[in-house]
């Protein structure tokens, strides 16, 4: 049989076809990860909380948001956006010399209140595991006001069961960090009051796990460790030790550096000084009478001894293995946020000969709480998930360009003296509306001490002050 | 003429005579240093950033030349071939290069797919010289300068340049010195051994990112350059060259490494960003406008060759030659300010030893004229780690040809070698600058020998 060539009109059909394919917008394979429904649960991380607050400027671009725009192009992805200055209003950098930090002025409101189903983006700052399973308000008694789980949950019911009722095909969760993070935020160690125990985490996680991977038949999870909260700017930025504000360097006599004054006598290296001890050593608390502070030490709620540290880090390994175990147990992808985390804590990123570090103010990954990150630290994780899910779930979602969130323009003000950052100070009431969104538990002190001084001009030597629910004696 | 005016005309002359003696090796060094400093660093061509065809007729052949080594160039190729010269050979030539607008897009995440940097066509000449003087049946010498070593890297619009905080500019010189001896073994064979001296200087351009903590963006704060003083290594060179017979030849070479120590200027250059506040800060964490003392070392690579070469047909001469580059001990550039321990520019780089594989044939078109034709193959040394704008290497495969020809009183060789670099992309980069590098060579040689 001769072959014959195509006719002319099957020529023509076919480069219509061609030009047609070409023209359609090539969608992303996310192999066997359905982002049909994309839901997210969790906390303050997933909701795109910086800088204290939570605005629309930022919840665009939370991690699910972005994980979400990458995966599926710009699909709708409901959050409980909130306009400016955010609820609560964001933190901004005030002044320079001395270094002060304070609320943005005027407060929030929400924008889509009456979106008519759950948002897909159900995490809520400060939640607990056990918030997401049991929890549906934060108006613990008549006339308390409303809280973050009642601007986000709406009273629909819990974080899980909403999630739940969306039928997600597939599931973002990264719950846990607030399950340890009140016991430095606090500066008090009580199992099972700053620090969840084991037993009941386990419980909480795993049922979350189960109850999202049973949502439908083909849900997947992608889920995520705990990061190092020891090592985050909030306990890391103030050194132990007296630091001449002028030159940054610590302070000499006979060659030794002064150790701050703790309630077990002078501090060590291995000691962590948090930021709301800002006030106190403003006031002269926990220096020497002899170089001009009171003699009087810092209370122990504003420091972390090296015992309570190594107590805190046990329990994270510990919530973490329960997060690896139901990763495992559940097929879910698991981020190791924890290990990235450390490394960078230890060594920084370099970025094209970028360096970021998690330094307070100046390292580019923390924002103005000190806790959370800024918005290029929320991209550079948004990428990790994506990672572990085209690794996982043999997906080619592409990951974000970084350059944006890198050299992005959000303002034009000034300069902070690198020297001052140690001084660096968020006032009484910035620290207070972090502490309040994150659900911080107040703590009694144990040993009371003087009064903080007004948020007002700094008297020398100049020292973080920070004032915050649950931080202070009273 | 008296006596004395004889005595006084003797002591002139003999004056002159010592001041001729002292003042020629100078001028004769300052020539070369200027000369080096007039030729423009070789960039990355041969393999990484050596060439080790240092002739236009090792060129022709595409450095298939250790058995053979049949110019005054056995200097650089084989010194064991220096001894086979019955007559005082001098020979000039110089290279061009040309690398021809290398690229680079960029990758997600850093510095993004819609990141460019372009480098532009460049067009450099390294010389080369050599003597050969037989002393007597035995033993001869031998004197080279080339320019075995040689590294260019500038990115346009380096303010804008995405790679700007790695590298804006870079840039190698070095030409060596190589005397050698030869002293023939027997009647076919020649063993020779011979100094290196490598002159070389440095410098760099780099720009300086700092975190503005009321934007929590990157801004540029400032560049830093450094240049080096023109400073010197020591190596050692030896060889053999066994012509068995007029149809076969083997050969085998090597050169050792030479550690350069750089010493030099370092400057920072402030870039104002309109913040007065800021730039204040930064003025406190950099030493600006001040010239800092630098230091470096740079560890050059050792080079072994085998090489055979046989009689394959009437008048065609097949060549071939493996090469060993102990590119491993090259670990980078990391330039250190002894007064200022805080600040560093450092490049890392990730090389591995490699092999290099030179094919060559030589045939007469007439009784003066002979053609040339070589292949190589090189692997690049570098890692795919720290491939990036500093340097940016690839695996290689070019095709060379040549003319040469014997006049009555000059001989002249012409060598062309056409390089393809495979492009380079990068999506795991030890500086998370990921991309794809792109760039080929032309590289033209001359020379002259009489």
């Amino acid at each position: 049989m001769t072959a014959t060539r195509p006719g002319v009109a099957f020529r023509i059909a076919t480069a219509l076809l061609i030009v047609v394919a070409g023209a359609a917008p090539a969608e992303v394979d996310t192999g066997f990860a359905d982002f049909s429904t994309f839901v997210a649960v969790g906390d303050s991380l997933f909701a795109g909380f910086t800088s204290g607050g939570l605005t629309a400027s930022f919840q665009r671009d939370s991690m699910p948001a972005l994980i979400h725009r990458q995966a599926v192009g710009e699909g709708t992805f409901e959050q409980p956006l909130v306009s400016a200055p955010g609820i609560p209003p964001l933190l901004e950098l005030v002044s320079l010399s001395p270094v002060l930090i304070d609320r943005l002025p005027g407060l929030g409101e929400p924008l889509n209140l009456d979106l008519p189903r759950p948002y897909d983006n159900l995490a809520v700052p400060g939640a607990r595991a056990r918030d997401t399973l049991a929890r549906v308000t934060d108006i613990e008694e008549e006339g308390n006001p409303p809280g973050m789980h009642d601007l986000i949950l709406r009273g629909l019911g819990t974080a899980l069961e909403q999630a739940v009722s969306l039928e997600p095909t597939f599931v973002a969760l990264w719950i846990g960090a607030n399950d340890i993070l009140p016991a430095v935020l606090s500066g008090t160690v009580v199992d099972g009051v700053t620090m969840t125990p084991v037993e009941e985490f386990r419980e909480d996680y795993e049922l979350i796990s189960e109850e999202l991977r049973a949502a439908t038949e083909e849900t997947r999870l992608v889920m995520a460790t705990i990061p190092d909260v020891t090592r985050i700017p909030f306990a890391t930025t103030i050194p132990p030790y007296i630091v001449d504000p002028a030159t940054g360097e610590p302070v000499l006599i006979g060659g030794e550096r002064v150790f701050l004054l703790g309630p077990d006598g002078a501090l060590s290296d291995d000691d962590l000084v948090l930021l709301t001890a800002g006030p106190l050593l403003t006031g002269g608390v926990g220096i020497p009478a002899a170089l001009g502070g009171t003699g009087e030490p810092l209370p122990a709620q504003v420091i972390l001894t090296l015992e309570e540290v190594e107590l805190i880090l046990e329990r994270l390994d510990e919530l973490n293995q329960v997060i690896r175990d139901t990763a495992f147990r559940d097929g879910a992808a698991l981020v190791e946020v924890r290990l990235v985390f450390d490394e960078i804590a230890s060594q920084g990123l370099s970025l094209g000969g970028i360096q970021l570090t998690t330094e307070f103010l100046l390292g580019g990954i923390f924002s103005y709480d000190a806790v959370h990150p800024t918005r290029f630290g929320y991209a550079f994780v948004a990428n990790l998930f994506i990672e572990e899910i085209n690794r996982r779930f043999a997906a080619r979602i592409p990951v974000l360009d970084l350059s944006p969130f890198l050299f992005g323009e959000l303002g034009d003000m000034g300069a902070v003296s690198h020297q001052a950052v140690p001084t660096a100070r968020i006032s009484a009431g910035g620290l207070e509306s972090l502490f309040d969104a994150l659900r911080v538990p107040e703590v009694e002190a144990s040993a009371p001490g003087p009064p903080p001084p007004p948020a007002t001009e700094l008297p020398a030597p100049r020292s973080p002050e920070i004032r915050g629910r649950g931080a202070l004696p009273h | 003429m008296g006596r004395g005016s004889r005595h006084r005309h003797q002591k002139l002359q003999e004056s002159s005579t010592a001041v001729r003696r002292r003042v020629w090796p100078a001028a004769l060094l300052s020539s070369l240093l200027l000369l080096g400093s007039a030729v423009a660093a070789a960039p990355a061509s041969g393999n990484a950033f050596g060439l080790f065809e240092q002739s236009a007729r090792a060129l022709g052949v595409a450095g298939a030349f250790t058995a053979q080594a049949d110019d005054a160039s056995a200097v650089f190729h084989n010194p064991g071939g220096v001894v086979f010269f019955e007559r005082r050979q001098l020979s000039l030539g110089a290279t061009a290069f040309q690398l021809r607008g290398a690229t680079f897009e960029g990758l997600d995440p850093f510095p993004g797919a819609g990141a460019r940097g372009e480098q532009g066509s460049r067009t450099l000449l390294p010389a080369h010289f050599y003597y050969l003087q037989p002393i007597n049946e035995r033993w001869s010498f031998g004197f080279g300068f080339n320019s075995p070593f040689g590294w260019r890297t500038e990115w346009r619009q380096p303010a804008e340049w995405p790679g700007r905080f790695l590298t804006q500019r870079f840039e190698i010189d070095t030409f060596d010195l190589n005397p050698t001896l030869s002293w023939r073994l027997g009647e076919n064979m020649g063993l020779g051994f011979g100094l290196v001296v490598r002159f070389s200087e440095l410098s760099l351009d780099r720009s300086l990112a700092a975190i503005d903590p009321f934007t929590q963006t990157v801004v540029d704060v400032g560049t830093v350059h450094v240049d080096s003083d023109l400073d010197i290594g020591y190596g050692a060179t030896v060889g053999f060259l066994h012509r068995v017979s007029s149809a076969f030849a083997w050969g085998i070479s090597y050169r050792s490494r030479v550690r350069v120590s750089y010493d030099g200027q370092g400057r920072f250059v402030q870039t104002l960003t309109g913040n007065p506040e800021l730039d204040a800060a930064m003025a406190g964490r950099y030493p600006f406008d001040r010239r800092l003392p630098v230091e470096t070392v740079v560890r050059y690579p050792d080079l072994a060759a085998v090489g055979a070469s046989f009689l394959i047909l009437p008048r065609i001469v097949f060549s071939f030659d493996m090469k060993w580059v102990g590119w491993g001990q090259f670990t980078g550039v990391d330039v250190r300010f002894p007064r200022n321990p805080d600040q560093e520019v450092s490049n890392v780089q990730e090389f591995r030893n490699v092999f290099l594989y030179r094919f060559g044939f030589r045939g007469r078109l007439t009784e003066t004229t002979e053609w040339r034709f070589g292949f190589l193959r090189d692997r690049t040394p570098q890692s795919g780690r720290t491939v990036g704008p500093f340097f940016a290497d690839a695996n290689r495969q070019g095709f060379s040809v040549g003319l040469g020809h014997d006049g009555a009183r000059l001989r002249t060789d012409l060598g062309i070698i056409y390089l393809p670099f495979k492009s380079r992309t990068t999506e795991r980069s030890r500086e998370n600058f990921q991309g794809t590098f792109e760039s080929d060579a032309w590289l033209a040689g001359l020379t002259v020998s009489w």
